[in-house]
């Protein structure tokens, strides 16, 4: 991993920021495995079709959701492993002074967005549930439950997010940016 | 309010956001969201909610993770590692030969998948570690690296010129074909330009030195598992048996099974290649979703409409008319994914064709060519933002990495202006001309 | 441009078709219509090929507001109001016109808009295709036994496939995008559309027979968002139910003739176009039967009421 600046970006500390990094970490896991059995679904859908010539009913639904699965289960991990694409043009040319203020309005910014994701998927999910609304495919799935998946994985962002703030802005007062050792990455 | 004024003051909050270190992916969400309230009515910010649905179960993205995935494990399980080795050796003295293997490996997956996107999530997770192994530098091979992603919608299929015929009612069938020649095209000026920069020592390409015929040989032994997996994937779809998104998951399960026969199917390997692969996609698919919200706001105040009728509203003579349309283009690929600005510009550009008396097919193959330019540049540009997720290099590097290669494309288009057979021959001469 | 005293109210509208297409040109006809009528106190801005919205999220987009109007195909919305499947079930008997379905809407009007407002949008009209989907393949198809393992491509819902199946054919999810490189491979070996597409899309290339099956007829509402709708003055609101009448009664008749014309493009791009002899045609109702029957008991208590709304008219005698 890249690491741009004169300091360590700062990880978040205390018991909450624990067990939200271990809930996201283990989520990542079930989302690399949706990943795994998005393969299965797929190849198995070809398998059945070209050598069976029986497609499935199901391959089609399965795979939608798997996908949404797999990034909204993981998108507070990215988050936390700080492996969103950023642009560092100016950053790269401030002041540790300057950084501080950008670790701060960077996480601000993120927040108003993700809050309107979180508010916008959860509303479309809460909508879906509330008016039965099935998937009118084959398999005819209340849609409502997956797609709350996604509110799911936004409100886990924006605390990620809220901790990555509350943290910069901690470093920011106490000048103390000591990463912490438990917030690399897993490998 | 004027719709140059909202033009300009949209690029100003995305740039700023892009400033101030706000993730891509975020950034683009939020200045489209900041648009809608700004210029459309509030109830229009719940396309947000329906905007995430859809893209995350799109058929068509679905190819996107797993290619991601059959690039990782390439990569990891070193399936690729043998075919790029060899090619190293092959093209022995002659300098940046991994390169010139990068850009026809890309031409190959443009053969195979329809969307750029594809072709970059697959050539770049594969090609960039060997390049940078070899002292490649991050420049020419990220610049590269992204700007041959554009083959995927220029040589067939291709999913944006499937849209324009949808549209102007052209054959598809003549279209892709049209695309195949230039395609080529663009692929040996890249090729040659690998080469030359890398000579004049311009940018670091280091050739592999002399290499014994022996040696050579030797290296070939080992291509056969990425000739084995290719074939499975280009036959699979040129025999009709699967789709490419399926050929996509049909390749990584294959591509786990020659791990398993070369012996590099570790645990440890299964682990990184799946968190890498899924990392990439939840980052990139994130990014699709914001940028899905912006260009909704670019199109619902209508910005390509504004720029086409004021084009429209000139007559003037038809080569500044294509310099025009090509500038809107860019503008536009500025702004906006391929797909919108296809579906957006194509049925106001068809009634001057016409006008100008153009060829209807001829001109999708130089608004494509355009397209890859549109995948690159920033601020938006997928490619650029999937080529800076999976090597890690600054996204200002690969712009400035790319810039000859857009160039290139520049110079081919204007070729192609010229010499319209470059793109109607082919199609006229298995076709038949109309 | 010179300022209104009262500023128009403006709709933003949106279809997934193009402006060429005979449903984006009904979409448009009430667009000019509704600013002609009000002298401009509404403008509709009308937005083509799916470009703000998919034809998919189009149902939820009106409802939440994402956009005000949009013309979409029934079959995208039947997972949010199931009864409006009526409109688009698979190979009905021979004695079943295409006006038949239209009218199961124009004399239940009542019911299906009290349905479909449950649900979060405003109906202001209905109009059918004007043809039935016909079936498009690699090798010709004039019998049931020709679908035996075949692969078909049929657009989404819960009924359509289910009747492929029927057949002993197997349907493929594929993206309508790559409808066309997946009967240039193979992937699929026929599927099932329309004249008009088989031409725009030249499916004519890969797929050179046509069998004119009456598999189903494609249905499009026009959908408002009901807080948009309530906004607008009264006047205003009793212009644009009239001018959706009138785009109504325009559109129907515009399918129609749209589809003469689509059906002799295809006639003449098409290898063979296989016309389905009655009796066939019958045989081909009489086996998706079950998936009628299926359906029915899947809508609860509505379900008789509903095919009735279809099967009274053969019953009737023919004036
Ligand atoms: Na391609
Ligand atoms: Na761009």
């Amino acid at each position: 991993m890249k690491v741009h600046g004169s300091h360590e970006p700062v990880v978040p500390k205390g018991p909450l920021a624990a067990m939200l990094r271990k809930i996201n970490s283990k989520l990542f896991y079930v989302s690399c495995f949706c990943q795994f059995a998005l393969v299965f679904a797929v190849s198995y859908e070809v398998v059945s079709r070209g050598i069976f010539s029986s497609p499935t009913m199901w391959s089609f639904d399965v795979s939608g959701c798997l996908m949404l699965f797999i990034i909204f289960l993981g998108v507070a991990y990215v988050y936390q492993i700080n492996r969103y694409v950023k642009i560092d043009f100016l950053y790269d040319f401030l002041r540790p002074k300057g950084r501080r203020i950008i670790d701060i309005v960077e996480p601000l910014l993120s927040m108003v967005w993700i809050g309107i994701l979180t508010w916008q998927t959860g509303k479309f999910a809460f909508d879906s549930l509330r008016d039965g609304t099935r998937s009118g495919t084959e398999m005819d799935f209340p849609v409502g439950y997956i797609q709350i998946v996604m509110f799911i994985g936004a409100v886990l962002l924006l605390l990620q997010i809220l901790l990555f703030l509350w943290a910069n802005i901690a470093a920011a007062v106490t000048g103390d940016d000591s990463p912490d050792p438990a917030g690399k990455e897993i490998s | 309010m004027e719709w140059h004024l909202v033009t300009i003051i949209m690029l100003f909050i995305l740039i700023g956001l892009f400033l101030l270190r706000v993730p891509v992916a975020f950034a683009l969400g939020l200045a489209g969201a900041t648009g809608i309230c700004l210029f459309l009515k509030p109830a229009a910010i719940s396309v947000v909610g329906n905007i995430a649905w859809e893209v995350s179960t799109n058929f068509v993205l679905l190819c996107l993770p797993l290619f991601l995935l059959m690039g990782e494990i390439m990569f990891r399980m070193k399936l690729g590692e043998g075919l790029f080795a060899f090619l190293h050796k092959l093209f022995g003295s002659i300098p940046a030969g991994l390169a010139m293997a990068s850009v026809i490996a890309s031409a190959f997956m443009g053969a195979i998948t329809g969307v750029a996107l594809a072709v970059i999530a697959i050539v770049g997770t594969m090609a960039y570690p060997e390049m940078k192994k070899r002292g490649y530098s991050e420049r020419l091979s990220t610049g590269m690296l992204a700007s041959s992603s554009g083959l995927g919608i220029l040589i067939p299929p291709s999913l944006p010129m499937i849209l324009y015929g949808l549209i102007t009612g052209d054959s598809i069938g003549r279209l892709f074909m049209a695309g195949i020649v230039p395609g080529i095209m663009i692929m040996i000026f890249y090729c040659v330009y690998c080469v030359i920069a890398s000579g004049l020592g311009i940018e670091e390409a280091p050739a592999a030195g002399t290499v014994s015929t022996r040696e050579k040989v030797a290296a070939f032994r080992k291509v056969w598992p990425s000739i084995l997996l290719i074939l499975v994937v280009l036959g699979g779809i040129y025999s009709g048996i699967m789709t490419p998104t399926e050929a996509a998951a049909v390749g990584c399960a294959g591509a786990l099974f020659i791990a398993l026969l070369i012996g590099t199917l570790t645990w440890e390997n299964i682990r990184l290649s799946f968190m890498d692969a899924t990392r990439a996609s939840c980052a990139i698919l994130m990014i699709v979703i914001g940028a899905r919200v912006f260009s909704y706001l670019v199109s619902v105040v209508g910005i390509p409409q504004h720029l086409a009728t004021w084009l429209v509203s000139l007559h003037a003579p038809p080569p500044f008319v294509m310099f025009i349309i090509m500038a809107i283009l860019v503008v536009l690929g500025m702004l906006m994914d391929v797909t919108p600005i296809i579906l957006i510009t194509t049925p106001i550009f068809f009634p001057l064709l016409k006008v100008m008396g153009w060829d209807s097919v001829w001109f999708c193959t130089v608004v494509i060519m355009s397209m890859m330019m549109a995948v690159v540049t920033p601020p938006v540009g997928l490619c650029l933002f999937v080529t800076g997720d999976i090597s890690g290099v600054p996204l200002q590097t690969i712009t400035r990495g790319a810039m000859p290669f857009l160039a290139i494309i520049v110079l081919s288009i204007i070729i192609v202006y010229i010499f319209p057979e470059i793109a109607l021959w082919l199609p006229n001469h298995m076709m038949g001309s109309r | 441009a010179a300022e209104k005293s009262t500023p128009a109210i403006k709709l933003t509208m949106s279809t997934e078709y193009n402006k060429k297409d005979m449903r984006g040109e009904v979409a448009a006809y009430w667009a000019d219509l509704v600013e002609k009528k009000t002298n401009g106190r509404v403008k509709v801005e009308l937005h083509y090929s799916g470009e703000i919205i998919s034809g998919k999220d189009a149902f939820k987009g009106t409802s939440s507001g994402a956009i005000d109007v949009s013309l979409l195909s029934t079959s995208y919305f039947t997972g949010d109001v199931p009864s409006v499947e009526l409109f688009i079930l698979p190979l009905p008997p021979p004695s079943i016109s295409l006006i038949d379905f239209w009218d199961a809407w124009r004399d239940n009007r009542d019911f299906f808009t009290a349905k479909i407002e449950k649900k979060g949008c405003k109906p202001l009209l209905a109009f059918p295709m004007g043809t039935f989907n016909v079936v498009v393949s690699r090798t010709p198809i004039r019998a049931a036994e020709d679908f035996k393992g075949k692969k078909i491509r049929v657009s989404g819902g819960k009924v359509l496939p289910a009747s492929v199946r029927a057949f002993g054919a197997g349907t493929a999810s594929i993206a309508a995008a790559e409808i066309y490189p997946a009967l240039q491979n193979g992937t699929v070996d026929a599927a099932i559309t329309i004249d008009e597409t088989y031409i725009a899309n030249s499916f004519y290339e890969v797929a050179p027979y046509v069998t004119g099956s009456k598999w189903y007829t494609g249905n499009y509402f026009i959908l408002m968002n009901p807080a948009v709708f309530a906004k607008l003055a009264p006047d205003l609101q009793k212009i644009v139910l009239e001018c959706s009448r009138e785009t109504e009664t325009w559109g129907g008749k515009h399918a129609y003739a749209e589809a003469d014309v689509a059906r002799n493009n295809a006639k003449a791009k098409a290898k063979e176009y296989y016309p389905l002899p009655d009796k066939e045609a019958q045989r081909w109702s009489d086996m998706v039967r079950p998936v009628w029957d299926k359906w029915a008991k899947d809508q609860g208590a509505d379900g008789q009421a509903l095919l009735e709304m279809l099967l009274k008219k053969q019953k009737k005698p023919k004036s």
